[in-house]
Protein backbone atom coordinates (compact mmCIF):
# COMPACT_ATOMS: atom_id res chain seq x y z
CA UNK A 1 0.00 0.00 0.00
CA UNK A 2 1.32 3.39 -0.91
CA UNK A 3 1.61 5.85 1.91
CA UNK A 4 0.65 9.37 1.01
CA UNK A 5 2.33 12.23 2.81
CA UNK A 6 0.31 14.21 5.27
CA UNK A 7 -0.93 17.65 4.38
CA UNK A 8 2.22 19.62 4.47
CA UNK A 9 1.14 22.57 6.37
CA UNK A 10 2.64 25.95 6.53
CA UNK A 11 4.25 26.28 9.90
CA UNK A 12 5.98 29.10 11.67
CA UNK A 13 9.41 28.36 13.06
CA UNK A 14 8.98 26.97 16.58
CA UNK A 15 5.56 25.51 15.80
CA UNK A 16 6.51 22.52 13.69
CA UNK A 17 4.35 19.35 13.74
CA UNK A 18 4.59 17.36 16.94
CA UNK A 19 4.05 13.98 15.29
CA UNK A 20 6.04 14.05 12.05
CA UNK A 21 6.77 10.93 10.03
CA UNK A 22 9.79 10.23 7.82
CA UNK A 23 9.24 11.99 4.52
CA UNK A 24 6.83 14.60 5.86
CA UNK A 25 7.26 17.93 4.13
CA UNK A 26 6.63 21.36 5.60
CA UNK A 27 7.03 24.96 4.55
CA UNK A 28 8.55 27.17 7.25
CA UNK A 29 6.81 30.49 6.79
CA UNK A 30 9.27 32.29 9.07
CA UNK A 31 12.37 31.53 6.99
CA UNK A 32 10.85 30.33 3.72
CA UNK A 33 12.43 26.88 4.01
CA UNK A 34 11.04 23.67 2.54
CA UNK A 35 12.00 20.93 4.97
CA UNK A 36 11.56 17.18 5.30
CA UNK A 37 11.46 15.05 8.42
CA UNK A 38 14.40 12.61 8.59
CA UNK A 39 13.65 11.11 11.98
CA UNK A 40 14.55 12.23 15.50
CA UNK A 41 18.32 11.96 14.99
CA UNK A 42 18.46 14.26 11.97
CA UNK A 43 15.28 16.24 12.49
CA UNK A 44 13.96 18.62 9.85
CA UNK A 45 16.40 18.99 6.94
CA UNK A 46 16.53 20.13 3.34
CA UNK A 47 16.12 17.44 0.68
CA UNK A 48 18.99 15.07 1.45
CA UNK A 49 20.00 14.49 -2.17
CA UNK A 50 20.77 18.14 -2.93
CA UNK A 51 23.78 20.24 -2.12
CA UNK A 52 23.01 22.57 0.74
CA UNK A 53 25.60 25.18 -0.18
CA UNK A 54 27.37 27.57 2.12
CA UNK A 55 27.88 26.36 5.68
CA UNK A 56 30.39 28.72 7.32
CA UNK A 57 33.30 30.98 6.57
CA UNK A 58 35.84 33.29 8.10
CA UNK A 59 37.80 36.07 6.46
CA UNK A 60 40.47 38.17 8.16
CA UNK A 61 41.05 41.79 7.24
CA UNK A 62 44.60 41.90 8.60
CA UNK A 63 47.87 40.43 7.46
CA UNK A 64 50.00 37.77 9.09
CA UNK A 65 53.77 37.67 9.23
CA UNK A 66 55.06 34.10 8.89
CA UNK A 67 57.30 32.82 11.66
CA UNK A 68 60.13 30.33 11.31
CA UNK A 69 58.52 27.30 12.99
CA UNK A 70 55.10 26.17 11.91
CA UNK A 71 52.37 28.08 13.72
CA UNK A 72 48.77 29.17 13.49
CA UNK A 73 47.83 31.98 11.17
CA UNK A 74 46.34 34.12 13.93
CA UNK A 75 42.55 34.01 13.91
CA UNK A 76 42.22 31.79 10.88
CA UNK A 77 40.33 29.02 12.67
CA UNK A 78 36.86 27.78 11.88
CA UNK A 79 34.68 25.16 13.59
CA UNK A 80 31.34 23.95 12.35
CA UNK A 81 28.86 21.12 12.75
CA UNK A 82 29.13 18.26 10.27
CA UNK A 83 26.46 15.67 9.61
CA UNK A 84 27.25 12.03 9.02
CA UNK A 85 27.11 10.98 5.33
CA UNK A 86 27.34 14.54 4.04
CA UNK A 87 30.15 15.79 1.83
CA UNK A 88 31.95 19.07 2.51
CA UNK A 89 34.23 21.24 0.43
CA UNK A 90 36.79 23.14 2.49
CA UNK A 91 38.74 25.88 0.79
CA UNK A 92 41.40 28.10 2.29
CA UNK A 93 42.46 31.16 0.34
CA UNK A 94 45.75 32.83 1.15
CA UNK A 95 47.29 35.87 -0.46
CA UNK A 96 51.03 35.39 -0.33
CA UNK A 97 53.92 37.79 -0.78
CA UNK A 98 57.63 37.52 -0.09
CA UNK A 99 60.46 39.98 0.39
CA UNK A 100 63.03 39.17 -0.88
CA UNK A 101 61.58 36.58 -3.19
CA UNK A 102 62.95 33.25 -2.20
CA UNK A 103 62.01 29.68 -1.59
CA UNK A 104 60.70 28.07 1.52
CA UNK A 105 57.36 29.33 2.74
CA UNK A 106 54.79 26.66 3.49
CA UNK A 107 51.09 27.12 4.00
CA UNK A 108 49.00 24.42 5.65
CA UNK A 109 45.34 23.63 6.01
CA UNK A 110 45.04 21.56 9.20
CA UNK A 111 42.52 20.04 11.53
CA UNK A 112 42.16 21.11 15.14
CA UNK A 113 45.13 18.90 16.12
CA UNK A 114 47.42 20.51 13.53
CA UNK A 115 47.36 17.46 11.26
CA UNK A 116 47.78 18.65 7.70
CA UNK A 117 44.86 18.07 5.37
CA UNK A 118 46.44 20.03 2.54
CA UNK A 119 49.64 21.97 2.14
CA UNK A 120 51.90 23.75 -0.29
CA UNK A 121 55.44 25.02 -0.17
CA UNK A 122 55.82 28.12 -2.26
CA UNK A 123 59.00 28.47 -4.22
CA UNK A 124 60.09 30.94 -6.81
CA UNK A 125 63.25 32.82 -7.55
CA UNK A 126 61.67 35.48 -9.69
CA UNK A 127 58.58 37.67 -9.47
CA UNK A 128 55.86 35.08 -9.28
CA UNK A 129 55.27 35.15 -5.54
CA UNK A 130 54.06 38.67 -4.94
CA UNK A 131 50.37 38.94 -4.13
CA UNK A 132 49.86 35.40 -5.33
CA UNK A 133 46.55 33.80 -4.50
CA UNK A 134 46.83 30.28 -3.10
CA UNK A 135 43.81 28.01 -2.74
CA UNK A 136 44.12 24.85 -0.67
CA UNK A 137 41.19 22.50 -1.06
CA UNK A 138 40.00 19.57 1.01
CA UNK A 139 37.11 17.29 0.22
CA UNK A 140 35.79 16.04 3.56
CA UNK A 141 33.44 13.06 3.82
CA UNK A 142 31.75 13.10 7.21
CA UNK A 143 31.65 9.70 8.92
CA UNK A 144 30.09 11.05 12.10
CA UNK A 145 27.91 13.92 13.25
CA UNK A 146 29.65 16.46 15.42
CA UNK A 147 31.92 19.46 15.32
CA UNK A 148 35.17 19.67 13.39
CA UNK A 149 37.78 22.39 13.08
CA UNK A 150 40.02 23.63 10.31
CA UNK A 151 42.91 26.05 10.74
CA UNK A 152 45.38 27.88 8.60
CA UNK A 153 49.04 27.48 9.58
CA UNK A 154 52.32 28.55 8.02
CA UNK A 155 56.10 28.26 8.33
CA UNK A 156 59.19 29.60 6.60
CA UNK A 157 62.73 28.31 6.17
CA UNK A 158 64.64 31.57 5.65
CA UNK A 159 64.75 33.42 9.00
CA UNK A 160 65.63 36.85 7.66
CA UNK A 161 63.01 36.96 4.96
CA UNK A 162 59.71 38.75 5.38
CA UNK A 163 56.85 36.52 4.33
CA UNK A 164 53.41 38.02 4.54
CA UNK A 165 50.01 36.36 4.22
CA UNK A 166 46.91 38.42 3.59
CA UNK A 167 44.94 40.55 3.81
CA UNK A 168 41.71 38.66 3.28
CA UNK A 169 42.94 35.20 4.25
CA UNK A 170 39.84 33.06 4.44
CA UNK A 171 38.39 29.60 5.01
CA UNK A 172 35.07 28.68 3.43
CA UNK A 173 32.93 25.60 3.98
CA UNK A 174 30.31 24.29 1.57
CA UNK A 175 27.97 21.33 1.79
CA UNK A 176 28.37 19.51 -1.53
CA UNK A 177 25.63 16.93 -1.17
CA UNK A 178 25.15 13.43 0.22
CA UNK A 179 27.84 10.80 0.66
CA UNK A 180 25.41 8.10 1.67
CA UNK A 181 21.89 7.59 2.88
CA UNK A 182 20.64 9.66 5.82
CA UNK A 183 21.61 8.06 9.16
CA UNK A 184 18.17 7.80 10.66
CA UNK A 185 19.44 6.24 13.89
CA UNK B 1 -5.91 0.51 17.44
CA UNK B 2 -3.53 3.21 18.74
CA UNK B 3 -5.44 6.18 20.02
CA UNK B 4 -4.60 9.35 21.88
CA UNK B 5 -6.90 11.56 23.90
CA UNK B 6 -7.33 15.06 22.54
CA UNK B 7 -8.90 17.66 24.78
CA UNK B 8 -9.84 21.31 24.86
CA UNK B 9 -11.64 23.72 27.14
CA UNK B 10 -14.17 26.15 25.73
CA UNK B 11 -14.87 29.48 27.35
CA UNK B 12 -16.76 32.58 26.32
CA UNK B 13 -15.30 36.04 25.98
CA UNK B 14 -15.78 36.64 29.71
CA UNK B 15 -13.77 33.54 30.56
CA UNK B 16 -16.76 31.54 31.67
CA UNK B 17 -16.63 27.84 30.91
CA UNK B 18 -19.20 26.72 28.35
CA UNK B 19 -20.94 23.54 29.45
CA UNK B 20 -22.96 21.17 27.27
CA UNK B 21 -21.58 22.54 24.00
CA UNK B 22 -21.82 19.99 21.18
CA UNK B 23 -18.46 19.10 19.67
CA UNK B 24 -18.30 17.37 16.26
CA UNK B 25 -15.11 15.78 15.01
CA UNK B 26 -14.66 14.29 11.56
CA UNK B 27 -11.90 13.39 9.13
CA UNK B 28 -10.95 15.50 6.12
CA UNK B 29 -11.15 14.94 3.22
CA UNK B 30 -13.31 11.89 3.82
CA UNK B 31 -13.50 8.26 4.86
CA UNK B 32 -10.30 6.67 6.08
CA UNK B 33 -9.01 3.38 7.44
CA UNK B 34 -6.89 2.11 10.29
CA UNK B 35 -3.63 0.88 8.81
CA UNK B 36 -2.99 -1.80 11.43
CA UNK B 37 -6.26 -3.71 11.13
CA UNK B 38 -7.82 -2.25 7.99
CA UNK B 39 -11.11 -1.26 9.60
CA UNK B 40 -12.90 1.91 8.63
CA UNK B 41 -12.76 4.85 11.00
CA UNK B 42 -16.06 6.34 12.12
CA UNK B 43 -16.82 9.26 9.78
CA UNK B 44 -17.77 11.55 12.66
CA UNK B 45 -17.91 11.49 16.43
CA UNK B 46 -19.88 13.78 18.71
CA UNK B 47 -19.45 14.70 22.33
CA UNK B 48 -20.28 17.57 24.68
CA UNK B 49 -18.31 19.75 27.01
CA UNK B 50 -18.61 19.05 30.72
CA UNK B 51 -19.41 21.51 33.49
CA UNK B 52 -15.90 22.94 33.20
CA UNK B 53 -16.15 23.49 29.45
CA UNK B 54 -13.86 20.54 28.82
CA UNK B 55 -14.27 18.04 26.05
CA UNK B 56 -11.98 15.10 25.40
CA UNK B 57 -12.05 12.20 22.99
CA UNK B 58 -9.85 9.23 22.23
CA UNK B 59 -9.06 9.46 18.52
CA UNK B 60 -7.14 7.30 16.10
CA UNK B 61 -3.52 8.41 15.90
CA UNK B 62 -2.78 10.06 12.59
CA UNK B 63 0.21 7.78 11.97
CA UNK B 64 -2.21 4.84 11.78
CA UNK B 65 -4.60 6.42 9.27
CA UNK B 66 -4.72 5.62 5.58
CA UNK B 67 -4.70 7.83 3.57
CA UNK B 68 -2.07 9.54 5.71
CA UNK B 69 -3.01 12.88 4.17
CA UNK B 70 -6.14 12.78 6.32
CA UNK B 71 -6.51 15.22 9.16
CA UNK B 72 -9.19 15.96 11.73
CA UNK B 73 -11.66 18.81 11.84
CA UNK B 74 -13.36 19.76 15.09
CA UNK B 75 -16.36 22.06 15.26
CA UNK B 76 -17.19 23.44 18.70
CA UNK B 77 -20.82 24.50 18.32
CA UNK B 78 -20.96 27.42 20.73
CA UNK B 79 -24.04 29.63 20.31
CA UNK B 80 -23.71 33.03 18.69
CA UNK B 81 -24.26 34.72 22.01
CA UNK B 82 -21.23 32.89 23.36
CA UNK B 83 -18.92 33.70 20.43
CA UNK B 84 -20.27 31.35 17.77
CA UNK B 85 -19.04 28.05 16.40
CA UNK B 86 -15.29 27.48 16.14
CA UNK B 87 -13.56 25.19 13.65
CA UNK B 88 -10.06 23.81 14.06
CA UNK B 89 -7.91 21.39 12.08
CA UNK B 90 -5.50 19.04 13.77
CA UNK B 91 -3.57 15.78 13.66
CA UNK B 92 -3.45 13.26 16.48
CA UNK B 93 0.04 12.51 17.83
CA UNK B 94 1.18 9.40 19.69
CA UNK B 95 0.62 11.02 23.09
CA UNK B 96 -2.47 12.43 24.77
CA UNK B 97 -2.43 16.13 23.93
CA UNK B 98 -4.20 19.43 24.13
CA UNK B 99 -5.93 20.47 20.93
CA UNK B 100 -3.74 23.57 20.83
CA UNK B 101 -0.60 21.48 20.45
CA UNK B 102 -1.94 19.51 17.49
CA UNK B 103 -3.25 22.26 15.25
CA UNK B 104 -2.27 22.40 11.59
CA UNK B 105 -2.96 24.87 8.84
CA UNK B 106 -4.22 23.01 5.77
CA UNK B 107 -3.93 24.92 2.53
CA UNK B 108 -4.82 24.28 -1.08
CA UNK B 109 -1.13 23.81 -1.88
CA UNK B 110 -0.88 21.22 0.85
CA UNK B 111 -3.55 19.19 -0.78
CA UNK B 112 -1.82 19.26 -4.17
CA UNK B 113 1.91 19.02 -3.47
CA UNK B 114 2.93 16.33 -1.04
CA UNK B 115 5.50 13.58 -1.36
CA UNK B 116 4.57 9.96 -1.71
CA UNK B 117 6.75 8.05 0.73
CA UNK B 118 8.36 5.07 -1.01
CA UNK B 119 11.70 3.27 -1.13
CA UNK B 120 14.19 3.21 -3.99
CA UNK B 121 12.89 -0.22 -4.99
CA UNK B 122 9.20 0.58 -4.71
CA UNK B 123 8.74 3.73 -6.75
CA UNK B 124 5.29 4.25 -8.27
CA UNK B 125 4.72 1.93 -11.22
CA UNK B 126 2.54 4.39 -13.10
CA UNK B 127 3.85 7.84 -12.21
CA UNK B 128 2.45 11.05 -13.60
CA UNK B 129 4.48 14.06 -14.67
CA UNK B 130 5.08 16.25 -11.65
CA UNK B 131 4.61 13.45 -9.12
CA UNK B 132 6.80 13.87 -6.07
CA UNK B 133 8.24 11.05 -4.01
CA UNK B 134 10.34 10.78 -0.88
CA UNK B 135 12.61 7.73 -0.80
CA UNK B 136 12.79 6.73 2.83
CA UNK B 137 15.87 4.52 2.35
CA UNK B 138 18.00 7.07 0.46
CA UNK B 139 16.42 10.27 1.74
CA UNK B 140 16.02 11.53 -1.82
CA UNK B 141 13.20 13.82 -2.89
CA UNK B 142 12.46 13.13 -6.55
CA UNK B 143 10.06 14.40 -9.19
CA UNK B 144 8.82 12.56 -12.26
CA UNK B 145 9.70 14.34 -15.50
CA UNK B 146 8.28 11.81 -17.95
CA UNK B 147 9.70 8.79 -19.76
CA UNK B 148 12.80 10.55 -21.12
CA UNK B 149 14.19 12.00 -17.91
CA UNK B 150 12.42 9.72 -15.44
CA UNK B 151 12.78 10.49 -11.72
CA UNK B 152 15.06 13.45 -11.10
CA UNK B 153 15.87 15.99 -8.44
CA UNK B 154 14.11 19.35 -8.61
CA UNK B 155 15.17 20.51 -12.09
CA UNK B 156 15.66 24.16 -11.20
CA UNK B 157 18.12 23.63 -8.36
CA UNK B 158 21.82 22.80 -8.31
CA UNK B 159 22.40 19.10 -7.69
CA UNK B 160 25.92 19.24 -6.30
CA UNK B 161 28.98 17.08 -6.88
CA UNK B 162 28.54 14.42 -9.55
CA UNK B 163 32.12 13.16 -9.99
CA UNK B 164 35.50 13.45 -8.37
CA UNK B 165 39.01 12.26 -9.08
CA UNK B 166 42.02 12.70 -6.87
CA UNK B 167 45.67 11.78 -6.52
CA UNK B 168 46.77 11.44 -2.94
CA UNK B 169 49.56 8.87 -2.96
CA UNK B 170 52.44 10.12 -5.09
CA UNK B 171 53.41 12.93 -7.44
CA UNK B 172 52.71 12.61 -11.13
CA UNK B 173 55.70 13.46 -13.33
CA UNK B 174 56.29 13.54 -17.06
CA UNK B 175 58.89 14.74 -19.51
CA UNK B 176 56.55 14.46 -22.47
CA UNK B 177 56.72 17.19 -25.09
CA UNK B 178 53.19 16.38 -26.26
CA UNK B 179 49.99 16.24 -24.25
CA UNK B 180 49.71 13.26 -21.91
CA UNK B 181 47.08 12.31 -19.33
CA UNK B 182 47.79 13.05 -15.70
CA UNK B 183 47.24 9.59 -14.26
CA UNK B 184 44.49 9.67 -11.65
CA UNK B 185 43.02 12.92 -12.91
CA UNK B 186 41.94 11.64 -16.31
CA UNK B 187 38.94 9.50 -17.14
CA UNK B 188 37.31 9.34 -20.58
CA UNK B 189 34.05 7.98 -19.10
CA UNK B 190 33.73 9.83 -15.85
CA UNK B 191 29.96 10.31 -15.55
CA UNK B 192 26.69 10.44 -17.46
CA UNK B 193 25.63 13.99 -18.20
CA UNK B 194 21.95 14.85 -18.53
CA UNK B 195 20.79 16.92 -21.46
CA UNK B 196 19.78 20.36 -20.24
CA UNK B 197 22.02 20.40 -17.19
CA UNK B 198 25.11 22.55 -16.68
CA UNK B 199 28.34 21.22 -15.18
CA UNK B 200 31.19 22.97 -13.45
CA UNK B 201 34.63 21.35 -13.55
CA UNK B 202 37.31 22.50 -11.14
CA UNK B 203 40.97 21.65 -10.72
CA UNK B 204 42.77 22.09 -7.44
CA UNK B 205 46.41 21.09 -7.71
CA UNK B 206 49.94 22.42 -7.68
CA UNK B 207 52.29 22.30 -10.62
CA UNK B 208 56.05 22.11 -10.54
CA UNK B 209 58.76 22.17 -13.15
CA UNK B 210 62.44 21.45 -13.47
CA UNK B 211 64.09 22.33 -16.76
CA UNK B 212 64.73 25.55 -18.62
CA UNK B 213 63.93 29.15 -17.74
CA UNK B 214 61.59 30.59 -20.33
CA UNK B 215 59.92 27.28 -21.17
CA UNK B 216 56.15 27.06 -21.40
CA UNK B 217 54.07 24.40 -19.68
CA UNK B 218 50.70 23.71 -21.21
CA UNK B 219 47.88 22.28 -19.12
CA UNK B 220 44.33 21.51 -20.18
CA UNK B 221 41.12 19.86 -19.10
CA UNK B 222 40.22 17.96 -22.25
CA UNK B 223 37.20 16.00 -23.37
CA UNK B 224 37.03 12.23 -23.74
CA UNK B 225 38.61 12.36 -27.18
CA UNK B 226 41.79 13.85 -25.69
CA UNK B 227 41.73 16.61 -28.29
CA UNK B 228 38.84 18.98 -27.59
CA UNK B 229 39.25 21.43 -24.74
CA UNK B 230 37.10 22.35 -21.80
CA UNK B 231 39.69 24.73 -20.42
CA UNK B 232 43.41 25.27 -20.78
CA UNK B 233 46.11 27.33 -19.19
CA UNK B 234 49.79 27.86 -19.94
CA UNK B 235 52.58 28.82 -17.58
CA UNK B 236 55.75 30.69 -18.51
CA UNK B 237 58.63 29.29 -16.50
CA UNK B 238 60.57 31.91 -14.57
CA UNK B 239 63.24 29.76 -12.99
CA UNK B 240 64.89 26.56 -14.05
CA UNK B 241 63.89 24.56 -10.99
CA UNK B 242 61.99 24.61 -7.76
CA UNK B 243 59.10 26.27 -9.46
CA UNK B 244 55.68 25.75 -7.98
CA UNK B 245 52.38 27.21 -9.11
CA UNK B 246 48.84 26.74 -7.82
CA UNK B 247 46.37 25.49 -10.38
CA UNK B 248 42.77 26.49 -9.93
CA UNK B 249 40.53 26.94 -12.89
CA UNK B 250 37.08 25.97 -13.89
CA UNK B 251 34.89 25.28 -16.86
CA UNK B 252 31.11 25.48 -17.27
CA UNK B 253 29.58 23.18 -19.84
CA UNK B 254 26.23 21.83 -20.99
CA UNK B 255 26.46 18.33 -22.43
CA UNK B 256 24.80 14.95 -22.37
CA UNK B 257 25.64 11.26 -22.38
CA UNK B 258 28.75 9.58 -21.04
CA UNK B 259 31.44 12.22 -20.82
CA UNK B 260 35.00 12.41 -19.58
CA UNK B 261 37.42 14.81 -18.04
CA UNK B 262 41.12 14.49 -18.80
CA UNK B 263 43.74 16.68 -17.17
CA UNK B 264 46.61 16.71 -19.68
CA UNK B 265 49.98 18.47 -19.66
CA UNK B 266 53.00 18.99 -21.91
CA UNK B 267 56.12 21.05 -22.27
CA UNK B 268 57.56 21.45 -25.75
CA UNK B 269 60.92 22.61 -24.38
CA UNK B 270 61.49 19.46 -22.34
CA UNK B 271 62.16 19.23 -18.64
CA UNK B 272 60.12 17.55 -15.94
CA UNK B 273 56.57 18.55 -15.11
CA UNK B 274 55.24 17.56 -11.70
CA UNK B 275 51.69 17.51 -10.38
CA UNK B 276 52.24 17.37 -6.64
CA UNK B 277 50.21 14.87 -4.67
CA UNK B 278 50.37 13.10 -1.34
CA UNK B 279 48.06 12.17 1.49
CA UNK B 280 48.38 15.67 2.92
CA UNK B 281 48.55 17.30 -0.45
CA UNK B 282 45.83 15.89 -2.69
CA UNK B 283 45.33 16.98 -6.28
CA UNK B 284 41.62 17.19 -7.05
CA UNK B 285 39.41 17.33 -10.10
CA UNK B 286 35.71 17.71 -9.31
CA UNK B 287 32.58 18.07 -11.42
CA UNK B 288 29.46 19.71 -10.05
CA UNK B 289 25.95 20.01 -11.38
CA UNK B 290 25.26 23.73 -10.99
CA UNK B 291 21.71 23.85 -12.33
CA UNK B 292 19.79 23.78 -15.59
CA UNK B 293 21.06 25.02 -18.92
CA UNK B 294 17.62 24.56 -20.49
CA UNK B 295 14.12 23.51 -19.58
CA UNK B 296 13.67 19.78 -18.96
CA UNK B 297 12.66 17.61 -21.89
CA UNK B 298 9.31 16.37 -20.66
CA UNK B 299 7.78 13.57 -22.68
Amino acid sequence: MTTIGAPTGVYRYGFYPTDPYIGMCIFDSTFGKVLYWYGPALGWQYAWNLEWGWVADIQLAGTFSVSLPEGDITGLTLSWAVMKNRKYLIQMNIRYSSQPESVGTSVYLTDGSNTHTNEITMSNGSSGNNAQEITLTERYLATFSGTITRKGRAAKSAPADTKTLGPDNSIRIYDEGPNGAPPYV
Amino acid sequence: MPTSVISNTIKDSAGTALANIPVVIDLVPGPAFRMDIGSEIEPAVITKTDANGLWSLALEESANIDPASSYYRVREMAPKAKGGARTWFFRVPVNDSLLHDCLIQPTVANAIIKPTVVTSTSRPATPYIGQMIFEADTGKVLWYYGSTLGWQYNWWLAWGEVANMSINAANFTTTSTTYVDVTGLSNASLFTAINGRRYLTTINAFLGYSGSTGATINTAIKKADGTSYYRDQSYLIQSASGWNMPMYYESRDAESGVVGRRLMVNNAAGGTITIYASATHPALLSVYDIGPSAAPVIT
